[in-house]
């Protein structure tokens, strides 16, 4: 069944069974030096640190690391492209590159290369937790932080039933394949529409079916869960506030 | 122990009828099978059976005392009398297996320390501490229904309803259900289980409940599953111990007084002491 690399690294990581605190603690840490601290050397720093957490210390492999990391920095390339090309009628800056109107000034090099550092950087630091991390362990940390509980429920409800559709389209795309459904580009279209439209009746049925199976486990409107505590480690919290402050302490450095 | 039971029960979708005045009474055994062929009433009865669906007419019987519909008695019945899905994917709301299992046992009223000791009681019954490091997503079929029993399981239901624990199961899923299932009965549970599995019916159960034509016919398994009336009224066939010594009976190789064997052991044990 088709599960994102990411779902399936944070499921089978190291750090699974860490306290989520103890992780967040490191991981936001990081992305706070990464926003708020010089570029350099601190974006830099903060972002060295969470990718070395990520692969050294964590051991997530590189590939699944790698493909968490591309879609958002194909993300941040985009942004980059709209910051360093500035629109110039006038020709009155020196431009380092220049065609027609558009042209690529040093303060605009300078101003992406900041967002660039900043943007990776912060997301590696982000990617560290979701690596490590699944979904249902991030809902229940925000538990503990008073987030209302139907809130959690709907989104812990929401993750488990979108995989359940996903196989279910999968399955549908499958067979409808199967049976050279997909051979022309008009058969395509019309497979899409089809199981798009049998996985919203089934998710609906689905739902009604639920509803039904949990009443007989006796819901009455709380879809309240326990995991196992997981205690918080010492030396984990002693080392991952050691990392963050070398990073902060580098990252202020006037160099 | 709890016994349940059906008076004058009527239950119907909105094609017609699918038990009609059924009248039955699940005592004299804690292995029960309900037998029937596709689209017979067998998921129907259990859901009657369980609460979860309401006859148009007739009664549910818990110990003789009719069913109320009132949610607090409906809540009684179900810490008694638990089903469990045909599809495990209509009862797993949580992809974590540990968090799913507790929804019961908090529901029941439980402190969440208490909640976890069932968990972990329900995951040792059913052999399933090596899936709880894992998301409900990554699981098979069968590893699902496990996790879906465990929620049951761990509501410590005295009547554990099942629809059809073992179709989809590979030969060893199987050994290791009925394995389940011998655990529960050591610890006094009434098992009742929805199937079309005529020779897992004879070798597992000692009672059995057939339904077809609306109605229902009870009694012990060997005895029901021998009488080729009632077998060809359910559109089953027979076990094949039983149509091998019928077989032999007729061949004049066994003798025609002899004990109805249940499973293979037994037919091996026929042919040896003649
Ligand atoms: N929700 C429903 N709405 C309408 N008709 C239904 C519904 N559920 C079941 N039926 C019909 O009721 C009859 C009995 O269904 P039921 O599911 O109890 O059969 P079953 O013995 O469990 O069959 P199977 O062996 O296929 O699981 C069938 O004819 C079925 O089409
Ligand atoms: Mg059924």
């Amino acid at each position: 069944m088709h599960q994102p690399a990411l779902d399936r690294a944070a499921w089978a990581s190291r750090w699974r069974t860490r306290n989520v605190g103890d992780k967040a603690l490191l991981s936001l840490g990081l992305l706070i030096v990464a926003v708020s601290a010089p570029v350099w050397p601190g974006g830099v720093a903060a972002g060295a640190m969470a990718v070395a957490c990520a692969l050294v210390w964590a051991r997530v492999p590189v590939g699944i690391w790698a493909r968490a990391v591309a879609a958002p920095t194909v993300f941040i390339a985009v942004g980059v492209l709209a910051v360093a090309i500035s629109l110039d009628t006038s020709r009155s800056v020196d431009a380092v590159w220049r065609t027609g109107p558009i042209a690529i000034t040093t303060p605009g090099l300078v101003r992406a290369a900041e967002l660039v550092g900043r943007g990776f950087a912060g997301m590696t630091a982000v990617v560290l937790l979701a690596a490590t991390t699944p979904m249902v362990d991030l809902l229940t940390g925000l538990r503990r932080l008073r987030i209302p509980d139907e809130l959690i429920e709907v989104a812990a409800l929401t993750y488990r039933m979108l995989f359940l559709f996903a196989a279910t389209a999968g399955s549908l795309h499958r067979a409808q394949a199967a049976r050279l459904g997909t051979t022309t580009l008009s058969g395509r279209f019309q497979t899409a529409g089809r199981v798009a439209s049998r996985v919203f009746v089934l998710a609906w049925d689905r739902a009604r079916r639920l509803e039904a199976g949990l009443a007989g486990r006796g819901y009455t409107g709380a879809l309240r869960t326990v995991t196992p505590p997981r205690p918080h480690s010492m030396p984990f919290l002693i080392a991952a506030t050691l990392l963050v402050t070398a990073t902060a302490v580098l990252g202020w450095f006037p160099w | 122990m709890v016994t349940l039971g059906a008076r004058g029960l009527r239950v119907g979708y909105d094609r017609g009828t699918v038990l009609d005045d059924l009248t039955v009474d699940l005592t004299g055994g804690t292995r029960w099978v309900v037998l029937g062929a596709n689209g017979s009433g067998k998921t129907t009865l259990l859901s009657v059976l369980s609460g979860a669906l309401r006859p148009t007419a007739g009664q549910v019987l818990r110990n003789g005392q009719p069913l109320s519909y009132r949610p607090r008695a409906l809540a009684e019945h179900r810490r008694v009398v638990q089903m469990v899905l045909q599809d495990p994917d209509d009862q797993l709301f949580s992809a974590d297996v540990a968090a799913d299992i507790s929804f019961g046992p908090l529901n029941l009223g439980l402190s969440p320390d208490d909640a976890l000791a069932r968990v972990d009681e329900a995951c040792a019954l059913l052999t399933l501490d090596h899936l709880r490091d894992r998301p409900v997503h990554q699981l098979s079929g069968g590893e699902r229904k496990r996790v879906a029993i465990a929620g049951a399981v761990a509501m410590r239901p005295q009547v554990l309803l099942l629809d059809e624990p073992t179709a989809g199961l590979d030969p060893e899923g199987i050994d290791d259900m009925l394995g389940v299932l011998d655990r529960l009965e050591e610890q006094g549970t009434t098992v009742v289980m929805a199937t079309h599995d005529v020779d897992l019916a004879l070798a597992w159960s000692t009672r059995a409940l057939v339904v077809g034509g609306g109605t229902a016919r009870v009694g012990d398994t060997t005895e029901i599953l021998s009488d080729t009336s009632v077998i060809s009224a359910a559109r089953l066939r027979r076990p094949w111990p039983l149509e091998l010594t019928a077989r032999l009976i007729d061949a004049g190789l066994l003798p025609a007084d002899g004990q109805a064997p249940r499973t293979m052991a037994d037919v091996v044990a026929l042919l040896d002491d003649r």
